[in-house]
């Protein structure tokens, strides 16, 4: 709740600051607000809340995963903030992703279906705004209005999978639903509905195939530091939020509507990986990656439980930061403005400059789970779960798509240590000690997790 | 205790080493790896002294929510792997010191993976090993790829995707023991919970390691990566190869695989070694027709190795023996072979065994040698190949004659290879202007020499310290089932 209104009010004094002339200060408090939801998260950790007449609920699943989110907002803003702070716009940009982490809370602490569509709303139009920020940028348009009609369709559907469910139900609490599902529903074929509308509303948000078209275009379109924030943070909201449904309404796995979502994770990280084994784009590849990474996070989705609580919260931390590394080298290698990226642009890095290449091939060898990164136990804990509970072949999908993940990692390590540059680029690519620090930080962060993967496993135990 | 120096120092040793200035690199790290033969001494001492020395173990808690230790320990069997790595370790950081670039990466990669083997025979934990054994892939990879010759990307892809997709599969097996066990990663734990698997899942499991490691050693028709591998590696990279990687398939088979899936054992037990000997004598058959001498030796190598698995899957005492006194010892021979083989080809620019001719008369020193490491890898007597082959092929003939005649053959086919090969470079008139090798290369090559010899008159150097532990370990193995 303080996290709701940290947030909340930052958005609300970054929208005035420019009148009342207070502007320079903004990205100063901004990261003063973060590190007080730290600190009070810190503070009250393990004691339940509850608001809204139950329908927000602080319990220790909500709390671990805005601990880690706000942990993640300021690496975030650690990384890409000097880049944001650069623009003149830099207030309204603070206002917006202020407005979306209080989205992200919600998504995270709701017991209320009608919290779940109000966070997801506020959540996602401040991303409309964002990804179209370059606004003289054909691409940066482009990506926007696709994010936007097709974002604004998903939450459609999610809206007609809560009607649906409150007819079938009689309420929206979730707790009260959970109740209901085991007596017997008067109009069962409404519940059933409703659940499959949501779970498609939901796999729109993660990117999992079959709604994972939007990804690639938007995240090629969109400015750096706002397609990491999306592709690691609001991705952690929308599976973290589709977890928390699964785990209050039935407690664990689902039957049929987990037989669902284990069909969408087998294609996910298998599509996902195959498409980006093709691609030449690095940040298209990245984003098909991306689609397989949330496949194998719905594993934990499915397992659900503490099991996949934990499975899930680790994942996202060490893919989130795995991704803020990669995204860091990108924004400095992919410095011409004309979108015609290609691998080709990391030839012979290690050349240009070997703190950038080496900082790539952890965040790579990390995200492809490769011993002692943090990646490997995220794997290993997802792996574990899917085991405990029977599911083989997600396992053996999951194994599969590591497997073609790490072709295409691969391409880029190739790229980067054994070709030489082309003659008509910057022979050397400067790097100031700020930026050393940034990715000596969230390199040595990824080793540290990997050595100790308890650091972040005890957040959780219920 | 000391176990813990003997894997962490080399770690610490790559990250220092980047910072020591090129000139001086090559000294410094040939120091520490003296500081490493010491501590080996040093632990075969205390082994020889009392078999559970408290030097030998360490464990720690290391991953609590998920009962994992960091868990090391050395037993008579493991202290010979680790001798291996310790011993070629100065020979590899020495060899063409001058002709490389950026030599303080090389010799950081090559400390990293030299810690990370140590782990991999040390590791007495599930997770520590997988961790261990991948691990050891990253620098390797890099070695081949930042050194290696004009088909390096090609061949470095194929060569870690290979190796990691059986690593994939060895770690879906691991997880499935571990978790029909008591929440335990250490290896007692792990033996325990997949001796009480049923047969199918046995079979599954059996299956997933197995690919890991047949695919490390390799054994036909898992070895598609090596001989292209071997081949472009720069000479550095094929060393760590030949010598000490594939080792580590065949220590999995021993330590992980066999005792951990005994009923799956049985049942494959037949159809692996006839593969195995299958393996051996495809390999040679192909070495036959070869006529590029490193891919000769890759291929020779694949042969011995073969007879090494079929050998260690007898699972009896003689052959355990055999093959771990073979592990050792091809070790020594394949590095000196492929150091001949680096020698020939730099100084005549030619790799080709048909182009070469006459080089005795060039190379006299060298060619005495090269025939004799020849001889011991082609197992003849008084050689460090000897007594390991014959122990093989003796456990092979308790166990099946006609295998053992067949895999004889290999033998047989090896000497018609090598000798030919010996033959026709260096037998004729010399086509060459070049002169004989330099005082450094004679010292390196009279070393291994030197070990072949030793290794060869007195076998039983390395079989005190294994004895005692294979028939502990046999008879701990047929009291489990």
């Amino acid at each position: 709740m303080l996290q709701l209104m940290i947030f909340g009010g930052i958005g609300l004094l970054a929208m005035v600051s420019e009148v009342l002339g207070f502007s320079r200060i903004m990205s100063l408090l901004f990261r003063i607000g973060t590190l007080v939801c730290i600190g009070s998260l810190f503070i009250n950790y393990g004691l339940d809340y509850t608001w809204f007449g139950n329908m927000m609920v602080e319990d220790r699943f909500s709390q671990a995963f805005i601990l880690t989110a706000c942990l993640m907002l300021a690496t975030w803003t650690f990384g890409f903030g000097r880049k944001i702070g650069e623009d003149e716009f830099r207030n309204d940009y603070i206002a917006l992703f202020s407005f979306s982490m209080v989205g992200g809370v919600m998504m995270l602490s709701y017991t209320n279906l009608v919290m779940l569509f109000l966070g997801l709303e506020i959540l996602s139009i401040p991303l409309y705004v964002l990804v179209g920020s370059k606004k003289r940028n054909l691409k940066s348009n482009e990506s926007a209005f696709k994010y936007f009609l097709m974002g604004a369709f998903a939450s459609g559907v999610m809206l007609f999978g809560i009607a649906f469910l409150y007819g079938a139900t009689g309420t929206f609490d979730l707790h009260q639903m959970s109740t209901k599902t085991i007596t017997v529903l008067d109009y069962p074929i409404f519940f059933q509905l409703g659940m499959v509308l949501l779970i498609f509303a939901f796999a729109f948000k993660m990117g999992v195939v079959p709604f994972h078209y939007w990804a690639p275009d938007v995240y090629e379109g969109a400015p750096n530091p706002m397609t990491v924030y999306m592709a690691s943070l609001v991705k952690t909201f929308a599976v973290a939020s589709a977890f928390r449904f699964f785990l209050l309404v039935f407690g664990g796995e689902a039957g049929i509507y987990s037989t669902l979502l284990m069909g969408m994770s087998v294609l996910s990280m298998l599509v996902g990986n195959i498409m980006g084994a093709v691609q030449d784009n690095p940040k298209r590849l990245l984003a098909y990656s991306g689609i397989g990474h949330a496949g194998f996070m719905l594993i934990a989705v499915i397992v659900n439980g503490a099991l996949g609580a934990n499975a899930l919260l680790y994942y996202s931390v060490v893919y989130s930061l795995s991704l803020f590394l990669a995204f860091f080298v990108l924004d400095k290698v992919l410095i011409h403005d004309d979108f015609y990226w290609s691998i080709g642009d990391f030839k012979g890095l290690s050349k240009r400059n070997p703190w950038l290449a080496l900082s790539m091939t952890i965040a790579l060898l990390s995200m492809a789970g490769i011993p002692p990164l943090g990646g490997f136990f995220a794997k290993l804990f997802v792996l574990k779960a899917a085991f405990e509970h029977g599911h083989g072949l997600l396992v053996f999908a999951g194994l599969l798509g590591s497997l073609i993940a790490m072709y295409y990692y691969l391409k880029f390590i190739i790229s980067m240590y054994s070709r030489n540059p082309d003659s008509d680029v910057v022979p050397t690519l400067p790097l100031n000690y700020w930026d050393k620090m940034v990715m000596a930080f969230i390199g040595l962060t990824l080793l540290l997790l990997g050595l100790f993967p308890d650091l972040i496993s005890v957040l959780i135990r219920f | 205790m000391l176990t813990n120096v003997l894997i962490l120092f080399p770690l610490l040793f790559a990250m220092l080493v980047r910072v020591v200035p090129n000139k001086i690199v090559w000294s410094v790290s040939l120091g520490a790896s003296l500081f490493q033969i010491f501590i080996t001494s040093l632990l075969v001492y205390n082994f020889v002294d009392s078999a559970d020395h408290p030097s030998l173990t360490s464990k720690f808690l290391w991953i609590e929510s998920i009962g994992a230790y960091w868990n090391v320990a050395l037993d008579g069997m493991s202290l010979i792997m680790v001798g291996l790595v310790t011993l070629l370790l100065p020979l590899v950081l020495v060899v063409r010191k001058n002709a490389i670039s950026e030599t303080h990466n090389l010799h950081s990669l090559i400390w990293w993976m030299t810690g990370a083997m140590y782990g991999v025979f040390a590791a007495e934990d599930g997770l520590l090993f997988y961790t261990f054994w991948e691990f050891s892939l990253i620098p390797i990879y890099f070695i081949c790829l930042k050194w290696g010759d004009a088909d390096r990307v090609k061949v470095t892809l194929k060569f870690f995707l290979y190796t990691l997709a059986g690593s994939l599969t060895m770690l879906a097996s691991l997880i499935y023991v571990y978790l029909n066990g008591s929440s335990d990663w250490s290896i007692d734990a792990l033996y325990q919970a997949g001796a009480g698997l049923n047969p199918i899942e046995q079979q599954w499991v059996f299956i997933g390691f197995f690919l890991a490691f047949a695919i490390k050693i390799p054994i036909v028709p898992f070895h598609g990566w090596q001989p292209d591998t071997y081949q472009s590696s720069p000479l550095q990279g094929t060393l760590l190869l030949s010598t000490l990687m594939g080792k580590m398939g065949l220590w999995g088979l021993i330590k992980w695989l066999i005792p951990m899936t005994p009923l799956a054992f049985h049942m494959f037990q037949n159809g692996i070694i006839i593969l195995c000997v299958i393996s051996v004598l495809y390999a040679s058959i192909v070495a036959l027709q070869q006529n590029e001498i490193k891919r000769l030796i890759a291929w020779a190598s694949m042969a011995h190795v073969s007879l090494m698995a079929a050998s260690i899957f007898v699972w009896q005492k003689e052959g355990l023996e055999g093959s771990l006194l073979q592990m050792f010892n091809h070790g020594v021979i394949t590095l000196a072979l492929f150091y001949c083989a680096s020698i020939i080809t730099n100084k005549s620019g030619l790799s080709k065994i048909s182009e070469l001719g006459g080089l005795r008369n060039n190379m006299p020193s060298f060619s005495g040698f090269f025939l004799w490491i020849l001889m011991a890898s082609i197992a003849l007597p008084f050689t460090s190949g000897f007594p390991g082959e014959f122990s093989m092929l003796y456990a092979l003939y308790q166990y099946q004659p006609i295998l053992a005649a067949l895999a004889g053959l290999g033998t047989i086919l090896g000497a018609v290879y090598m000798l030919r090969a010996y033959h026709q470079m260096m037998h004729g008139d010399s086509k060459f202007t070049f002169h004989d090798i330099h005082q450094n290369n004679k010292a390196l090559l009279a070393v291994g020499s030197g070990l072949i010899l030793l290794f060869g008159i007195f076998p039983n150097l390395l079989g005190i310290l294994s004895d005692e532990t294979i028939v502990q370990y046999l008879s701990q193995f047929s009291s489990n089932q």
